[in-house]
C-alpha cells in the first residue's frame, strides 16, 4: 500500500483528498504547517509527499529549501510532488532548483484525477529506479535478469511494435514480432509461446478472427492472449474477455507500455 | 343556315392553324410545342373529319355520311388525352373553368336565338358580354393560381432536396470525425507511449527540469486524448451506438459525490458551492448513473468555470411526477438569442469564448442526448447576459422509456 504525506491545511479539502485517496489504497497522513511536514519526512518512511505550497509557519519552498540545505538530516525523505496553483515558469524552476520531482496542478485536476496523476508519478519513480539500476548493471557487462518467457507480439503498426517490444524486453522477456494477423497466426500456432499480445485492427486478418482461429489449433488452444485495440468498443473489449477469447483487453490509448508490462508481469505472477 | 357552320368551321380550323404556326415560330412557346402540335393536330382532325360528314352529306343529301364526322371525335379525345399524360398538358381546374365559362357562353348565346324582342336581345347580349369578360377574368386568376401553386411546389421540392443534402453532409460529416479520430489515435497513443517510456528513464536518466516539460507534455497530449474521445462520443451518439446501463439510483448522494470534486476547483475561485437537498428523501429513479454523473459534473463544472465572483447552487426538488435538479451560478448568463443553441453540437456562446478557452462545445450536446435517453429533458434559463444562468434537467419519476439492465438506445 503506498503512503503518502500530505500536506495542506483547510481541514475540509484535505478531508476531500484524504477520501479519495484512501478509497484508492493509499495510506495518507495529513498535516498542515511547514515545521510539521519536515518533522513527518525526518520520522517517517513516505513514498511520496504533496506539498501545498501555501502553508502557515514554514511555506512550501521554504520547506524545499530545508529538505535540500539539510539533506543529511532527512534520509528518508522521499519524492516530492508540489500541489499547488502554480502558473509562472519562475516560481516552477525555483522549486525544480530547489529539489521538487513533480508538480500536480490542484485547479486543474479534479480530486479523482489527482489520485491518477499521484499513481502515474509513483510507477514513473519506481521504473527510473528500476531503469537505472538496469543501465548501470549492463554498464557492467550483465544482462538484464531473464524472465524466461517468450511472447509473440503481432502489430502492423512499426511504431508501436518498437514501443512495447522495447519495453517489454526492457523487462527481461523474449519478444518475437509479427506484422500482420496471417504471418502472427503461423508463428503462434508453432507454439513454443508463454503469452501472444495482438492488435485487433489489422490488414488480411484481424485479430479477433486470428485468436478465433488460433484456439482451434493444438498449441493454440490454452495460450494466454492479450489484445490491443486502437478502436474496439468498451463492451466489444468486455465481450471478448468474458467468452475466453483473450485473458485482457486493452485500449491503446488508454494505457503506457509499462502498464502493458505491468498486466503481463501480473499475469504471469498469477500463474 | 349549313353554309354559315361551314364557314366558320374552317374559320376555325385555319384559326387553329394559324394558332399553331405561331406557337411553332415563337420562342415564348419553346419546349412546349409538342404539346402544342398533339392538341392543335387533334383539333384539326376532328373538325377536319366532323365537318367533311356534313359538307358531304350536304352535298350528296345522303345525311347518313355526316354521322361518320362524329369518329372525329375519338380521335381528338385520342389527342388530347395523349396529351394530358405525356404533357400535363392541361389541368383539369383550367379545364372545368373553362368548360364551365364555355357551357354558360353557350346557354346564354342559345338563348339569343330565342329572345324576340330589341329589349331582351340587348339584355342577353349584354350579359353574354359580362359573362365572356368575367369569364375570361375567372379563368386567368385560375390560370394564375395554379402556377403559383406550382411554383410553391418546385420550391418545397428543391427545399426537400436540400435538406437532404444536408443530412447527408451531417452523415458525412459524423463518419469523417469517427474515422479522423480512429487514425488520430494511432500517433496520440505513440507520444504517449514514448513520453511516459522516456520520464521513466528507459532511454537513460532524464535531468529534473526536462522531466517536468515533458510531464507537461504528458498531461496535454492526455487531453488531447480526451478530445478525440469526446469528438468520437459525438458521432457514437449521432449513429445510435451509445450503450445505457439503467440502474434504480437514489440521487441525493450521487450529488453529493460530485460537489466533493468541485469542492476545491470552487474555494479556489472563492465561489460558494451549495447544495439544497429537499426535505424528504427523494424516490429512487431509473437512471444511468454514470451518464447522469457525466451530465451534471458538466454543468457544475460550466457553473464554476463561467461564473468570476458569487456562488454556484445546485438545488434537488421533486416538481410533480418528476425530479428537478438545477445547477445555478451568478457567472455570464446568456443572451436569450443563444439559448436556443447551447444544446447543438460545437456550439460555444459569445460569452464563453471570451473567458475560457477549452472546451470544444461538446458537453452540453452530448448531455442533452443522456438526459433524452433516460426519458427527461434538460434546459437553460438567464435573465440575460451577466446575469448568471441556471441549467435545469428534469427526469421522471417514472421512466417509461427504458428498463433495467444495458440497452442500445437509438438517437
Amino acid at each position: 500500500m503506498p503512503k503518502i504525506l500530505f500536506v495542506e491545511d483547510d481541514p475540509f479539502i484535505a478531508e476531500i483528498y484524504i477520501k479519495k485517496f484512501e478509497s484508492s489504497g493509499f495510506e495518507v497522513k495529513n498535516v498542515a504547517t511547514g515545521k510539521a511536514v519536515l518533522k513527518a519526512i525526518q520520522e517517517e518512511d513516505f513514498d511520496l509527499t504533496l506539498l501545498d505550497l501555501v502553508i502557515p509557519e514554514l511555506s512550501g519552498m521554504e520547506v524545499l529549501e530545508q529538505l535540500q540545505k539539510n539533506a543529511q538530516d532527512y534520509p528518508k525523505r522521499s519524492k516530492v510532488i508540489v500541489f499547488s496553483n502554480l502558473s509562472s515558469p519562475e516560481d516552477r524552476q525555483r522549486c525544480l532548483d530547489l529539489g521538487a520531482d513533480g508538480f500536480i496542478s490542484k485547479t486543474e485536476f479534479s480530486p479523482s484525477q489527482v489520485v491518477d496523476e499521484v499513481n502515474r508519478f509513483l510507477r514513473q519513480f519506481n521504473e527510473q529506479n528500476k531503469n537505472h539500476a538496469r543501465h548501470t548493471s549492463s554498464e557492467n557487462g550483465e544482462a538484464a535478469t531473464s524472465k524466461n518467457k517468450k511472447i509473440l507480439f503481432i502489430e502492423d503498426e512499426p511504431v508501436f511494435v518498437e514501443m512495447f517490444t522495447k519495453r517489454l524486453r526492457d523487462e527481461g522477456y523474449e519478444v518475437t514480432a509479427k506484422h500482420d494477423g496471417i504471418e502472427g497466426l503461423k508463428e503462434a500456432s508453432l507454439g513454443g509461446y508463454d503469452m501472444v499480445i495482438s492488435d485487433i485492427m489489422m490488414p488480411g486478418l484481424n485479430g479477433k478472427d486470428m485468436v478465433h482461429q488460433l484456439r482451434e489449433t493444438e498449441e493454440g488452444k490454452n495460450v494466454p492472449v492479450i489484445l490491443l485495440s486502437a478502436s474496439v468498443e468498451i463492451d466489444e473489449m468486455e465481450e471478448l474477455s468474458k467468452a475466453g477469447i483473450a485473458n485482457h483487453v486493452f485500449m491503446k490509448t488508454q494505457i503506457t507500455p509499462s502498464d502493458l508490462v505491468y498486466a503481463v508481469n501480473n499475469f504471469f505472477a498469477a500463474q | 343556315m349549313w353554309k354559315f357552320i361551314y364557314i366558320s368551321e374552317a374559320l376555325y380550323v385555319f384559326l387553329i392553324l394559324f394558332e399553331l404556326i405561331r406557337a411553332l415560330l415563337y420562342k415564348k412557346y419553346l419546349g412546349r410545342k409538342k404539346e402544342i402540335l398533339a392538341v392543335c393536330l387533334g383539333v384539326i382532325f376532328f373538325l377536319g373529319f366532323f365537318s367533311w360528314g356534313n359538307i358531304i352529306g350536304s352535298l350528296s343529301s345522303d345525311w347518313s355520311v355526316a354521322q361518320y364526322g362524329l369518329f372525329g371525335m375519338p380521335i381528338f379525345v385520342a389527342f388530347l388525352a395523349y396529351s394530358i399524360v405525356k404533357y400535363q398538358i392541361l389541368d383539369i381546374k383550367t379545364l372545368a373553368v373553362q368548360v364551365l365559362v364555355a357551357a354558360i357562353t353557350i346557354l346564354v348565346g342559345a338563348q339569343f336565338f330565342f329572345v324576340r324582342t330589341p329589349l331582351n336581345r340587348s339584355l342577353t347580349l349584354l350579359t353574354l358580354v359580362c359573362i365572356l369578360v368575367f369569364g375570361y377574368m375567372l379563368i386567368q386568376s385560375v390560370k394564375r393560381e395554379i402556377q403559383r401553386k406550382e411554383e410553391l411546389q418546385k420550391m418545397a421540392d428543391s427545399l426537400a432536396r436540400a435538406n437532404e443534402r444536408l443530412k447527408d453532409l451531417d452523415n458525412t460529416k459524423s463518419e469523417f470525425i469517427s474515422i479522423a479520430s480512429h487514425q488520430l489515435r494511432t500517433p496520440l497513443t505513440a507520444i504517449k507511449g514514448y513520453i511516459s517510456l522516456l520520464l521513466e528513464g528507459s532511454y537513460g536518466k532524464v535531468p529534473p527540469n526536462i522531466q517536468d516539460v515533458m510531464n507537461k507534455l504528458y498531461s496535454v497530449n492526455d487531453r488531447l486524448i480526451q478530445l478525440v474521445e469526446d469528438l468520437l462520443n459525438v458521432s457514437r451518439i449521432e449513429a445510435g451506438r451509445i450503450q445505457y446501463n439503467f440502474e434504480e439510483t437514489q440521487l441525493e448522494p450521487l450529488v453529493a459525490d460530485l460537489i466533493d470534486g468541485f469542492k476545491v476547483a470552487a474555494k479556489d475561485k472563492k465561489l460558494t458551492l451549495k447544495l439544497e437537498l429537499p426535505e424528504h428523501g427523494l424516490p429512487k429513479l431509473l437512471v444511468d448513473p454514470n451518464k447522469l454523473k457525466e451530465v451534471l459534473s458538466n454543468l457544475i463544472d460550466n457553473a464554476i468555470k463561467y461564473t468570476k465572483e458569487g456562488s454556484v447552487a445546485i438545488l434537488l426538488q421533486q416538481s410533480g411526477p418528476a425530479i428537478r435538479i438545477q445547477v445555478q451560478d451568478t457567472g455570464i448568463g446568456m443572451a436569450p438569442e443563444n439559448k436556443a443553441h447551447l444544446f447543438e453540437k460545437f456550439v460555444r456562446s459569445k460569452e464563453t469564448s471570451r473567458m475560457v478557452v477549452g472546451g470544444a462545445g461538446l458537453g452540453l450536446f452530448v448531455g442533452k442526448s443522456f438526459v433524452q435517453a433516460m426519458g427527461g429533458r434538460i434546459w437553460a434559463e438567464s435573465e440575460g447576459p451577466g446575469k448568471g444562468s441556471t441549467f435545469i434537467v428534469e427526469l421522471p419519476l417514472v421512466n417509461t422509456t427504458s428498463k433495467a439492465g444495458k440497452i442500445e438506445k437509438p438517437k
